[in-house]
């Protein structure tokens, strides 16, 4: 079957004085419609910029080069802005982190949901649309919502009115890049809830782009990990999450106190050292300086992503068997 | 007697505002919480409840509009200032705003002592480098400026310049919501082990349920200004007896294979911090309402060893 979003081999060279940085480096990725696919990874990982390359909004500068990035067979590489501004917002959705920066906050809510209409859809941009998509989102009274101002509305209501914004053309694809880490648990919970309640309806392809991996192990179907601008590990969320193959992964699962699994104040474990900077030329695995089990072949030639026989890939010379080989890997004190 | 003694506080900010009215926002509206000496106790609750206000109030940079703040026997307002910063320090969220940009970490980590006072510039240099050796931090980034650090070792800078001056209790406000979860991680042992190393009485404020159950011995639960319900973590974690804890239990995603999104029994109205609805605040929200809850504010009562604000309790 032919995926909705089809990205081969997606590189991302950006220009600076100190010389190129390589942020993102040869990301395979595939959606199919109706499927939600999480990128997980921290700080610098690349996972913010790979969504921005899908949408055609990379910083100035940032020079793309990939075998292939389709959306439904059509091909999104070198399209003009005139081309772009007719798939942004219609065919491609995003849904950002902070919806107190999303909006302009000296525009009305209507107005600035109108205006994705009007380029869109102009027909339909009348106010009982809108309104009929605030309430789908679990807005109450949408007439009021509409005629306020951003900063009128809490931010678990501003990010419902951005998911209602970017819903309204009825997208093949929505990026929702951290679309809950500003708001409280509760909220988040509920956001998430109806994000995926109405893909159950509608069928749009989701990347959802987070640090939690409670947020994977909620909504996503599956899971790419991402570290120093590659894919390190690839699977459905349940077979990542319950055990990792790549020890990048494990690392993080092994940070994250879960209520009632690890002692109160035993030690976490941690992944010492630093993420590593971007330069173009590497040696060797990308995680090789903070990895518990690296060993010398680690260092010699890139680690090509293999895949095991169940479908999962890894980027890893000596991936884990997911049995937890060696607890006390993550524990140990940083030796640098 | 508890080393932190908080008796009817509350906190009201005047919103300056149109010249139709000037609206009164009630932070902090009747709180009573006990902090024994060398617990680590969590504050709990979602943006507006009021955690961060009563931190404020703790570390002493606000006063109270009314009630009384006893630390270590004392009105807190009977400290002087050097007095109680000997005694109290704050952590902040984020490390990138709350240090320092043109000061070197060992000025930033020594500014506590220069502020107080009566040290050799020897005696500064070895208190800066042992607290630096407590925290993690290498000795050799002393010169470095902030901007030269990661965020964790931002972090452990504000961790280090808090406890120089060997206070007797941290009040840490979302210590770790900026970091990466691997870095999160180093913070929270480090917290554990300076606590245990220190014996530290620690006040943490944060949202993050995980993160409480994995430090803290005693939770507090605030909605809209108020505690709903107080006990240990172990306790509330087990079985919560308000229905704003049980929900924002079952709010937790657990990064565990096959984990359900839960679906809250939660009604989105939500009430406004400065119109509180009468009775309960968390009426509006609440599955189990009923018309006493409307009207009358419940009051903390005994249950289980824990104290809980509800007529319905769970």
């Amino acid at each position: 079957m032919v995926p909705l979003l089809d990205i081969r081999n997606l590189t991302l060279d950006i220009p600076t004085a100190d010389g190129t940085l390589r942020p993102v480096r040869g990301v395979d990725l595939a959606v199919a419609r109706g499927e939600t696919v999480a990128i997980v990874g921290e700080s610098g990982c690349g996972k913010s910029l790979t969504a921005l390359a899908i949408m055609g909004l990379l910083p100035r500068g940032a020079r793309l080069a990939a075998d292939r990035i389709a959306l439904s067979q059509q091909s999104l590489i070198g399209l003009s802005s005139r081309q772009w501004r007719s798939i942004r917002g219609k065919r491609i959705a995003m849904i950002f982190q902070d919806p107190m920066t999303a909006f302009d906050p000296c525009y009305r809510i209507g107005d600035q949901i109108a205006e994705i209409l009007r380029q869109h859809r102009p027909a339909s941009a009348t106010a009982g649309r809108m309104a009929a998509m605030l309430a789908r989102v679990g807005i109450a009274s949408p007439d009021e919502r509409l005629r306020q101002y951003p900063h009128q509305l809490s931010g678990g209501l501003r990010q419902r009115v951005m998911i209602a914004t970017a819903l309204l053309c009825e997208p093949d694809l929505i990026i929702a890049d951290e679309p809950t880490t500003a708001l409280d648990v509760t909220i988040q919970a509920q956001i998430l809830r109806l994000l995926v309640d109405i893909q159950k309806e509608t069928g749009f392809g989701l990347v959802i782009i987070t640090h939690d991996l409670g947020v994977v192990a909620g909504v996503a179907d599956r899971v790419v990990v991402m570290y120093g601008g590659e894919v390190v590990e690839t699977g459905t969320a349940a077979a990542v999450i319950g055990a990792p193959r790549h020890p990048y992964t494990e690392g993080l699962m092994r940070s994250i106190p879960v209520p009632g699994k690890v002692g109160r104040r035993a030690a976490l474990g941690f992944i010492p050292g630093m993420v590593p900077r971007p330069d173009a030329v590497r040696t060797g695995c990308g995680f090789l300086d903070r990895c518990p089990y690296a060993d010398q072949a680690c260092g010699v030639g890139a680690v090509a992503l293999r895949t095991a026989p169940d479908g999962r890939t890894m980027r890893c010379a000596l991936p884990l068997d997911g049995s937890g080989r060696a607890p006390d890997a993550w524990t140990r004190p940083i030796t640098s | 007697m508890s080393l932190i003694d908080i008796h009817g506080v509350t906190r009201a900010y005047h919103l300056g505002g149109g010249l139709r009215r000037r609206a009164v926002l009630q932070a902090l509206r009747g709180i009573d919480l006990a902090v024994e000496e060398g617990e680590i106790l969590s504050l709990v609750g979602e943006s507006g409840c009021g955690k961060s206000t009563l931190a404020r109030l703790l570390i002493g940079i606000e006063e109270p509009s009314a009630g009384t703040i006893t630390v270590a026997g004392r009105p807190i307002s009977s400290y002087g200032r050097l007095e109680r910063a000997r005694l109290i320090q704050p952590v902040f969220q984020d490390p990138y705003s709350s240090l320092n940009p043109r000061k070197t970490v060992a000025a930033i980590v020594a500014a506590p002592l220069d502020v107080q006072g009566g040290e050799t510039s020897r005696s500064r240099m070895a208190a800066v480098h042992q607290i630096m050796d407590a925290v993690g931090l290498p000795r050799y980034l002393a010169n470095a400026y902030p901007s030269q650090l990661s965020g964790g070792q931002r972090q452990r800078v504000a961790i280090a310049r808090a406890l120089v001056g060997r206070p007797k209790i941290l009040v840490c406000d979302e210590p770790t919501s900026a970091l990466d979860v691997s870095v999160q991680a180093q913070i929270l042992n480090l917290l554990a082990d300076l606590h245990r190393a220190f014996k530290l009485t620690v006040v943490l404020i944060t949202h993050n349920l995980a993160v409480v159950s994995h430090l803290t011995d005693r939770v507090a639960v605030m909605y809209l200004g108020r505690i709903v319900e107080v006990g240990t973590t172990d306790g509330i974690f087990a079985a919560p007896h308000h229905p704003y804890t049980r929900e924002l239990l079952r709010a937790v995603l657990r990064p565990e294979p096959g984990m359900q999104l839960p679906s809250l029994q939660l009604k989105s109205d939500f009430p406004s911090p400065t119109a509180p609805p009468p009775g309960c605040g968390f009426n509006p929200r609440c599955a189990r309402t009923t018309e006493l809850c409307r009207r009358t504010m419940p009051d903390m009562s005994p249950l289980d060893g824990r104290a809980v604000a509800c007529h319905h309790p769970l």
